[in-house]
């Protein structure tokens, strides 16, 4: 039997994918990526995190639900007091877990982060 | 509800793991069942497909849930609840084992309540709810080691690697509570079987149990890994999980049918659960009453398996299906005369303060409570001083959610060797823990790798005598 992702994943599984430092860790690096890729404006390089991801063009619900979700993420960041918590990630086996640095690298890791933990990364089609 | 007829399987309930509703609603009257459905909160969406939703049984239950207190080694009979007054005569004489001499409990016997139960001293707490007691002098099961048996006492089966009763129970009956898991096992043993025991084996994995901490750590430093996130508060992180959602949903509109679809339920379970579970760990606004009752208080004996008893109210409280406990270390080979009454006096008062918060809080009457390990010990031993591992009989007690109270059912011989009357091996108690619960056994099942399974496999009778 070949080893496949659970049909209904459990709970752990989840909070793994939402909280834990190396999928943070990932989400930083992926995020490093795409903003050292070298295109131009926010919506190309939206563009080219869905091929790295899911080798597909981002259809445009998708590219403007990404850019709404990124602007977004840039004020809170860009704010004097971001509301975003900025506790330091740690991870259990004391290993250098990346964290981002600078409100951009911080908006595009929380982007990467949901993407990498979306359904379509988890499982083929 | 009471359709006794009803056959429950993944076969022929589709709505087991995947959303039939939803998938009948996209497809009748060209989807327009579907449109008004999108329409609905997703919460509220997710809580009526989800797989966890509350299911009705074959029959009523008198069980709503289970606290299964699992005393892992195998705890001795003779010195709890299994009154060998022939064994303790004889102790020091050559027993029927080559080399081996009787030996007998040191440990005074009394009956208690109006219903005359021989109890030990060394459990005199639980004693004093005897009333509430039915105990299972008759149990046995099929293996004398300790992984096989615990193995056993939790799936059915040692051999092969089979769901645990909590996923068995909560495939069958979901959960009443949809912000935190239907099955958690507070401290499980990281070996003998480990995670098997209460793994969901080829149960949709939503089944599987949620461990909290392990069995080798106090349960005040336990925590549920990843529970919290170190880098968003929850708002920012609920923007985020709505975003990562939507692509979610965008995967199940492009595929239908798609193991994404109980990725997006998980995930909100995953969410709620991060402030649900730890609410409901803190004990912090408990009185200090209750929590003396328990036998909370550090450097207490008590401390630990208190912690986990007055845990498992809270969670039975809050609607969970399936709560084990595990208190280690009862595989008494030498030092009967030490460790039996450290063991006992470890979990004996925070047993008796379970009970008494349940029934004050009208919780016993639909809740299961059983005690037990995976087998029982010997009569006899050469080194003397201890018990050797036996499976051909031991003592469990069970007490509220439908079984007779102050019951003493089944007898081993006199020295407790083996059951001889009223036997009941797991599959039977197995079998009687689902009736409880308001399942049938044996239409209990699950089609994997082309066959219907059953956690009593072919086996198992309910024991009819216990029922209230």
């Amino acid at each position: 039997m070949a080893l496949s992702l659970p049909h209904q994943p459990d709970p752990s599984l989840a909070l793994f994918l939402l909280n834990d430092p190396f999928v943070m860790d990932r989400a930083v690096a992926t995020a490093r990526r795409v903003l050292a890729g070298g295109s131009a404006d926010d919506s190309t390089k939206i563009a080219d995190l869905y091929r790295i991801l899911f080798a597909r063009e981002p259809t445009t619900a998708e590219r403007e639900r990404s850019m709404k979700y990124l602007t977004e993420l840039q004020q809170t960041y860009d704010a004097p007091t971001p509301a975003v918590s900025a506790k330091q990630p740690a991870s259990d086996s004391g290993a250098a877990i990346e964290k981002p640095t600078g409100p951009r690298e911080a908006a595009w890791t929380d982007l990467c982060h949901a993407l990498l933990a979306s359904g379509e990364f988890l499982y083929v089609e | 509800m009471l359709d006794s007829g009803r056959h429950f399987s993944n076969t022929d309930s589709p709505d087991i793991g995947t959303a039939s509703r939803r998938r009948f609603l996209k497809t009748a009257s060209a989807g327009f069942g579907w449109l008004a459905f999108a329409g609905l909160s997703s919460a509220e969406a997710a809580r009526e497909t989800s797989p966890l939703a509350p299911k009705a049984g074959h029959h009523p239950a008198k069980a709503k849930r289970v606290i299964f207190l699992c005393m892992r080694g195998g705890p001795s009979q003779m010195e709890t609840f299994d009154y060998k007054p022939k064994l303790n005569a004889d102790d020091g004489k050559p027993s029927k084992n080559k080399n081996q001499k009787y030996f007998g409990s040191q440990w005074t016997f009394q009956q208690y309540g109006e219903s005359g139960l021989w109890i030990s001293d060394l459990m005199k707490h639980t004693a004093a709810h005897a009333d509430k007691l039915c105990l299972l002098n008759g149990m046995h099961t099929d293996s004398n080691e300790h992984g096989a048996a615990l193995t056993q006492m939790h799936t059915g089966s040692f051999q092969f690697h089979r769901p645990s009763i909590g996923s068995w129970a909560l495939y069958g009956l979901g959960s009443d509570n949809h912000n935190l898991p239907g099955f958690i096992s507070i401290k499980p043993p990281v070996i003998p079987g480990g995670a098997r025991n209460y793994g969901s084996a080829f149960l949709p994995t939503i089944y599987q149990g949620t461990p909290i901490g392990t069995m080798s750590q106090a349960l005040s430093k336990a925590v549920v890994p990843n529970l919290s996130n170190s880098r968003l508060t929850s708002a920012a992180q609920r923007r985020q999980l709505d975003f990562l959602q939507a692509a979610n949903r965008d995967v199940v509109t492009r595929q239908g049918d798609s193991p994404v679809e109980g990725l997006i339920q998980t995930y909100e379970l995953a969410f709620r659960m991060q402030s649900e579970l730890p609410a409901a760990m803190d004990i912090s606004g408990e009185t200090p009453a209750t929590l003396d009752m328990y036998g909370i208080g550090e450097g207490k004996r008590t401390e630990d398996f208190g912690r986990q008893c007055l845990l498992a109210r809270r969670l039975a409280e809050s609607g969970v299906r399936f709560i084990e406990l595990t208190h280690d270390n009862w595989d008494h080979h030498g030092g009967v005369a030490k460790n039996m009454p450290l063991r006992c006096e470890q979990v004996d008062q925070p047993i008796a303060a379970l009970l008494t918060d349940l029934d004050q809080r009208g919780l016993l009457d639909d809740t299961l409570v059983l005690w037990g390990g995976e087998f029982g010990r010997t009569p006899d031993d050469p080194r003397g001083d201890g018990r050797g591992h036996n499976n051909n009989g031991f003592t469990m007690f069970a007490a509220g959610g439908g079984v007779k109270p102050g019951l003493r059912y089944g007898a081993t011989d006199e020295y407790s060797y083996e059951a001889v009357e009223g036997r009941v091996h797991v599959h039977d108690l197995h079998a009687t823990i689902l009736h409880l619960m308001g399942l049938d056994h044996e239409r209990l099942t699950y089609r994997y790798a082309g066959r219907d399974f059953r956690l009593t496999d072919v086996y198992g009778e309910v024991v009819r005598k216990i029922l209230a």
